[in-house]
Protein backbone atom coordinates (compact mmCIF):
# COMPACT_ATOMS: atom_id res chain seq x y z
CA UNK A 1 0.00 0.00 0.00
CA UNK A 2 1.38 3.40 -0.94
CA UNK A 3 2.54 5.65 1.89
CA UNK A 4 0.27 8.39 0.62
CA UNK A 5 -2.75 6.11 0.80
CA UNK A 6 -1.81 4.84 4.25
CA UNK A 7 -1.45 8.40 5.51
CA UNK A 8 -4.83 9.30 4.06
CA UNK A 9 -6.52 6.31 5.70
CA UNK A 10 -4.88 7.07 9.04
CA UNK A 11 -5.83 10.73 8.89
CA UNK A 12 -9.45 10.14 7.92
CA UNK A 13 -9.84 7.40 10.57
CA UNK A 14 -8.36 9.71 13.19
CA UNK A 15 -10.83 12.46 12.23
CA UNK A 16 -13.65 9.94 12.65
CA UNK A 17 -12.44 8.99 16.14
CA UNK A 18 -11.88 12.55 17.28
CA UNK A 19 -15.31 13.60 16.00
CA UNK A 20 -16.89 10.84 18.06
CA UNK A 21 -15.00 11.74 21.23
CA UNK A 22 -15.82 15.44 20.78
CA UNK A 23 -19.57 14.85 20.75
CA UNK A 24 -19.74 12.06 23.32
CA UNK A 25 -21.35 14.42 25.81
CA UNK A 26 -24.40 14.70 23.53
CA UNK A 27 -26.34 11.41 23.50
CA UNK A 28 -26.97 10.13 19.97
CA UNK A 29 -25.58 13.20 18.27
CA UNK A 30 -22.55 12.14 16.27
CA UNK A 31 -20.60 13.02 13.16
CA UNK A 32 -19.51 9.44 12.43
CA UNK A 33 -22.51 8.69 10.18
CA UNK A 34 -22.07 11.97 8.29
CA UNK A 35 -18.33 11.49 7.81
CA UNK A 36 -18.68 7.81 6.88
CA UNK A 37 -21.19 8.69 4.16
CA UNK A 38 -19.01 11.53 2.88
CA UNK A 39 -15.85 9.38 2.94
CA UNK A 40 -17.72 6.76 0.90
CA UNK A 41 -18.89 9.37 -1.59
CA UNK A 42 -15.38 10.77 -1.94
CA UNK A 43 -13.22 7.66 -1.66
CA UNK A 44 -15.54 4.75 -2.48
CA UNK A 45 -14.62 1.33 -1.06
CA UNK A 46 -11.64 2.83 0.79
CA UNK A 47 -14.18 3.91 3.41
CA UNK A 48 -14.50 0.25 4.45
CA UNK A 49 -10.87 0.33 5.61
CA UNK A 50 -11.42 3.68 7.34
CA UNK A 51 -14.39 2.42 9.38
CA UNK A 52 -12.48 -0.77 10.24
CA UNK A 53 -9.59 1.29 11.61
CA UNK A 54 -12.17 3.38 13.49
CA UNK A 55 -13.65 0.19 14.99
CA UNK A 56 -10.16 -0.85 16.14
CA UNK A 57 -9.74 2.54 17.85
CA UNK A 58 -13.06 2.02 19.61
CA UNK A 59 -11.94 -1.37 20.95
CA UNK A 60 -8.67 0.16 22.14
CA UNK A 61 -10.55 2.98 23.87
CA UNK A 62 -13.43 1.01 25.42
CA UNK A 63 -12.27 -2.62 25.50
CA UNK A 64 -14.06 -5.60 24.03
CA UNK A 65 -17.77 -6.20 24.60
CA UNK A 66 -20.83 -7.49 22.77
CA UNK A 67 -21.40 -3.99 21.37
CA UNK A 68 -18.12 -4.34 19.41
CA UNK A 69 -19.75 -7.05 17.28
CA UNK A 70 -22.53 -4.59 16.42
CA UNK A 71 -19.98 -1.93 15.49
CA UNK A 72 -18.07 -4.40 13.31
CA UNK A 73 -21.00 -4.74 10.90
CA UNK A 74 -22.98 -1.50 11.46
CA UNK A 75 -20.42 0.96 10.08
CA UNK A 76 -19.33 -1.24 7.14
CA UNK A 77 -23.06 -1.74 6.41
CA UNK A 78 -23.44 2.06 6.18
CA UNK A 79 -20.55 2.18 3.69
CA UNK A 80 -22.09 -0.61 1.61
CA UNK A 81 -25.54 1.01 1.66
CA UNK A 82 -24.00 4.35 0.64
CA UNK A 83 -22.15 2.67 -2.24
CA UNK A 84 -25.40 1.04 -3.30
CA UNK A 85 -27.41 4.26 -3.54
CA UNK A 86 -24.78 6.85 -4.44
CA UNK A 87 -25.60 6.80 -8.17
CA UNK A 88 -29.27 7.18 -7.34
CA UNK A 89 -28.92 10.07 -4.88
CA UNK A 90 -26.03 11.75 -6.77
CA UNK A 91 -24.99 14.99 -5.03
CA UNK A 92 -28.45 15.83 -3.76
CA UNK A 93 -27.73 16.50 -0.09
CA UNK A 94 -31.38 16.79 0.92
CA UNK A 95 -31.70 13.14 -0.08
CA UNK A 96 -28.42 12.26 1.68
CA UNK A 97 -29.80 13.96 4.79
CA UNK A 98 -32.85 11.68 4.62
CA UNK A 99 -30.60 8.67 3.99
CA UNK A 100 -28.48 9.59 7.01
CA UNK A 101 -31.64 10.12 9.06
CA UNK A 102 -32.97 6.69 8.10
CA UNK A 103 -29.65 5.15 9.13
CA UNK A 104 -29.94 6.91 12.51
CA UNK A 105 -33.46 5.54 12.87
CA UNK A 106 -32.28 2.01 12.09
CA UNK A 107 -29.14 2.23 14.23
CA UNK A 108 -30.77 0.60 17.28
CA UNK A 109 -32.19 -2.18 15.11
CA UNK A 110 -28.75 -2.82 13.58
CA UNK A 111 -27.25 -2.89 17.04
CA UNK A 112 -29.91 -5.24 18.42
CA UNK A 113 -29.18 -7.87 15.75
CA UNK A 114 -26.02 -8.89 17.64
CA UNK A 115 -28.12 -9.65 20.75
CA UNK A 116 -30.53 -12.00 18.92
CA UNK A 117 -28.40 -15.19 19.22
CA UNK A 118 -27.91 -14.60 22.97
CA UNK A 119 -31.47 -13.56 23.86
CA UNK A 120 -34.04 -12.66 21.16
CA UNK A 121 -36.51 -11.23 23.70
CA UNK A 122 -33.83 -8.94 25.11
CA UNK A 123 -32.84 -7.87 21.58
CA UNK A 124 -36.44 -6.87 20.84
CA UNK A 125 -36.83 -5.10 24.19
CA UNK A 126 -33.49 -3.32 23.65
CA UNK A 127 -34.62 -2.07 20.23
CA UNK A 128 -38.08 -0.93 21.40
CA UNK A 129 -36.72 0.77 24.53
CA UNK A 130 -34.17 2.57 22.40
CA UNK A 131 -36.61 3.74 19.72
CA UNK A 132 -37.07 7.25 21.17
CA UNK A 133 -33.27 7.62 21.10
CA UNK A 134 -33.21 6.30 17.52
CA UNK A 135 -35.70 9.00 16.55
CA UNK A 136 -33.43 11.58 18.17
CA UNK A 137 -30.46 10.02 16.33
CA UNK A 138 -32.38 10.25 13.04
CA UNK A 139 -33.23 13.92 13.61
CA UNK A 140 -29.62 14.78 14.52
CA UNK A 141 -28.21 12.88 11.52
CA UNK A 142 -30.72 14.58 9.22
CA UNK A 143 -29.92 18.10 10.44
CA UNK A 144 -26.14 17.55 10.48
CA UNK A 145 -26.12 16.23 6.91
CA UNK A 146 -28.41 19.00 5.75
CA UNK A 147 -26.12 21.69 7.19
CA UNK A 148 -22.64 20.17 6.89
CA UNK A 149 -23.00 17.60 4.12
CA UNK A 150 -22.41 19.71 1.03
CA UNK A 151 -19.61 21.99 2.34
CA UNK A 152 -17.72 19.07 3.90
CA UNK A 153 -18.10 17.00 0.75
CA UNK A 154 -16.75 19.87 -1.37
CA UNK A 155 -13.83 20.28 1.05
CA UNK A 156 -13.07 16.55 0.89
CA UNK A 157 -13.17 16.57 -2.92
CA UNK A 158 -10.90 19.59 -3.03
CA UNK A 159 -8.47 17.93 -0.60
CA UNK A 160 -8.61 14.78 -2.69
CA UNK A 161 -7.63 16.69 -5.84
CA UNK A 162 -5.06 19.08 -4.40
CA UNK A 163 -3.34 16.96 -1.77
CA UNK A 164 -3.72 13.40 -2.96
CA UNK A 165 -3.97 14.00 -6.73
CA UNK A 166 -6.97 11.66 -7.06
CA UNK B 1 -34.49 18.65 -7.83
CA UNK B 2 -36.40 21.91 -7.46
CA UNK B 3 -36.61 23.86 -4.21
CA UNK B 4 -40.30 23.01 -3.89
CA UNK B 5 -39.58 19.29 -4.29
CA UNK B 6 -36.84 19.50 -1.66
CA UNK B 7 -39.22 21.14 0.81
CA UNK B 8 -41.90 18.51 0.17
CA UNK B 9 -39.43 15.63 0.61
CA UNK B 10 -38.04 17.15 3.83
CA UNK B 11 -41.51 17.82 5.23
CA UNK B 12 -42.51 14.23 4.45
CA UNK B 13 -39.43 12.85 6.21
CA UNK B 14 -39.87 15.10 9.25
CA UNK B 15 -43.52 14.01 9.49
CA UNK B 16 -42.56 10.32 9.33
CA UNK B 17 -39.92 10.82 12.04
CA UNK B 18 -42.41 12.71 14.24
CA UNK B 19 -45.00 9.92 13.82
CA UNK B 20 -42.43 7.21 14.66
CA UNK B 21 -41.32 9.31 17.65
CA UNK B 22 -44.92 9.52 18.85
CA UNK B 23 -45.47 5.78 18.43
CA UNK B 24 -42.17 5.03 20.21
CA UNK B 25 -43.26 7.27 23.09
CA UNK B 26 -46.64 5.52 23.39
CA UNK B 27 -45.12 2.00 23.14
CA UNK B 28 -42.51 2.82 25.79
CA UNK B 29 -44.92 4.56 28.14
CA UNK B 30 -45.09 2.79 31.49
CA UNK B 31 -47.75 3.55 34.04
CA UNK B 32 -46.26 4.02 37.48
CA UNK B 33 -48.02 2.52 40.49
CA UNK B 34 -48.63 4.93 43.35
CA UNK B 35 -48.53 3.95 47.02
CA UNK B 36 -46.45 1.68 49.22
CA UNK B 37 -44.70 -1.23 47.51
CA UNK B 38 -42.81 -4.15 49.02
CA UNK B 39 -39.99 -5.70 47.02
CA UNK B 40 -36.57 -7.34 47.33
CA UNK B 41 -33.19 -5.81 46.64
CA UNK B 42 -30.42 -8.31 45.99
CA UNK B 43 -26.77 -7.27 45.75
CA UNK B 44 -24.28 -9.78 44.34
CA UNK B 45 -20.54 -9.42 43.89
CA UNK B 46 -18.43 -12.47 43.11
CA UNK B 47 -15.34 -10.28 43.28
CA UNK B 48 -16.07 -9.48 46.93
CA UNK B 49 -17.66 -12.86 47.82
CA UNK B 50 -20.81 -10.97 48.68
CA UNK B 51 -24.48 -11.78 48.28
CA UNK B 52 -27.26 -10.16 50.27
CA UNK B 53 -31.02 -9.92 49.84
CA UNK B 54 -32.99 -7.23 51.64
CA UNK B 55 -36.76 -6.77 51.95
CA UNK B 56 -37.60 -3.14 51.19
CA UNK B 57 -40.63 -0.92 51.09
CA UNK B 58 -40.97 2.39 49.30
CA UNK B 59 -43.50 4.95 48.12
CA UNK B 60 -41.33 5.87 45.14
CA UNK B 61 -42.53 5.05 41.65
CA UNK B 62 -39.16 4.43 40.01
CA UNK B 63 -36.15 2.37 41.07
CA UNK B 64 -33.83 5.34 40.54
CA UNK B 65 -35.74 7.51 43.03
CA UNK B 66 -35.65 4.68 45.56
CA UNK B 67 -31.87 4.15 45.13
CA UNK B 68 -31.16 7.83 45.69
CA UNK B 69 -32.46 7.37 49.25
CA UNK B 70 -31.20 3.81 49.76
CA UNK B 71 -28.18 4.05 52.09
CA UNK B 72 -26.09 1.11 50.80
CA UNK B 73 -26.23 2.51 47.25
CA UNK B 74 -23.61 4.90 45.99
CA UNK B 75 -24.42 6.74 42.82
CA UNK B 76 -23.69 9.67 40.55
CA UNK B 77 -25.93 11.77 38.32
CA UNK B 78 -25.24 11.48 34.62
CA UNK B 79 -26.89 12.76 31.46
CA UNK B 80 -28.65 9.37 31.30
CA UNK B 81 -29.96 9.65 34.87
CA UNK B 82 -28.82 7.83 38.01
CA UNK B 83 -25.58 5.93 37.54
CA UNK B 84 -24.74 3.27 40.16
CA UNK B 85 -21.13 3.28 41.34
CA UNK B 86 -21.27 0.97 44.36
CA UNK B 87 -23.14 -0.95 47.03
CA UNK B 88 -22.04 -1.38 50.64
CA UNK B 89 -18.61 0.05 49.80
CA UNK B 90 -18.06 -2.32 46.87
CA UNK B 91 -17.25 0.06 44.08
CA UNK B 92 -17.22 -0.29 40.32
CA UNK B 93 -13.75 -0.35 38.76
CA UNK B 94 -13.67 1.12 35.27
CA UNK B 95 -9.99 0.31 34.77
CA UNK B 96 -10.73 -3.38 35.22
CA UNK B 97 -14.16 -3.15 33.57
CA UNK B 98 -16.25 -3.85 36.69
CA UNK B 99 -19.75 -2.37 36.51
CA UNK B 100 -23.14 -2.81 38.18
CA UNK B 101 -25.71 -4.70 36.11
CA UNK B 102 -29.42 -4.46 36.97
CA UNK B 103 -31.83 -7.35 36.49
CA UNK B 104 -35.50 -7.37 37.44
CA UNK B 105 -36.99 -10.74 38.42
CA UNK B 106 -33.89 -12.39 36.89
CA UNK B 107 -34.46 -10.73 33.53
CA UNK B 108 -32.05 -8.32 31.89
CA UNK B 109 -33.37 -4.82 31.45
CA UNK B 110 -32.64 -2.48 28.57
CA UNK B 111 -33.01 0.76 30.50
CA UNK B 112 -31.49 2.67 33.38
CA UNK B 113 -32.68 2.73 37.01
CA UNK B 114 -34.57 5.98 36.45
CA UNK B 115 -36.82 4.26 33.89
CA UNK B 116 -37.44 1.04 35.83
CA UNK B 117 -40.78 0.94 37.65
CA UNK B 118 -40.96 -0.18 41.26
CA UNK B 119 -43.49 -2.98 41.47
CA UNK B 120 -44.95 -4.93 44.35
CA UNK B 121 -43.27 -8.31 44.85
CA UNK B 122 -40.48 -7.77 42.33
CA UNK B 123 -36.82 -8.60 42.92
CA UNK B 124 -34.26 -6.05 41.80
CA UNK B 125 -30.82 -7.60 41.51
CA UNK B 126 -27.59 -5.61 41.27
CA UNK B 127 -24.68 -7.74 40.12
CA UNK B 128 -21.10 -6.54 39.86
CA UNK B 129 -20.05 -7.77 36.43
CA UNK B 130 -16.70 -7.68 34.69
CA UNK B 131 -16.30 -6.85 31.00
CA UNK B 132 -18.32 -4.61 28.75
Amino acid sequence: MMVRKMTRLALLSAILCVSKVLLEFLPNVELVSLLTILYTLAFGKEALIIVTVFNCFEVIQWGFGLWVISYLYTWPALVIMTLAVRKLLKEEFVLWAIFSGIFGLLFGAFFAVAYIPANPAFALAYWIRGLPWDVWHAAANFVLMLILGKPLYKALCSLKRQTWNL
Amino acid sequence: MSKKQKIIVMAFFVTIIAVIGGVAGVVNHQKAVKGQKQFEVEVVSERDNYSKTTECTSQEEYLGDFLRKYDPCEWESSEYGLYITGFDGMMEDMDNQYWWCITVNDEEVASGADEILLEEGSTYTFTLKQGW
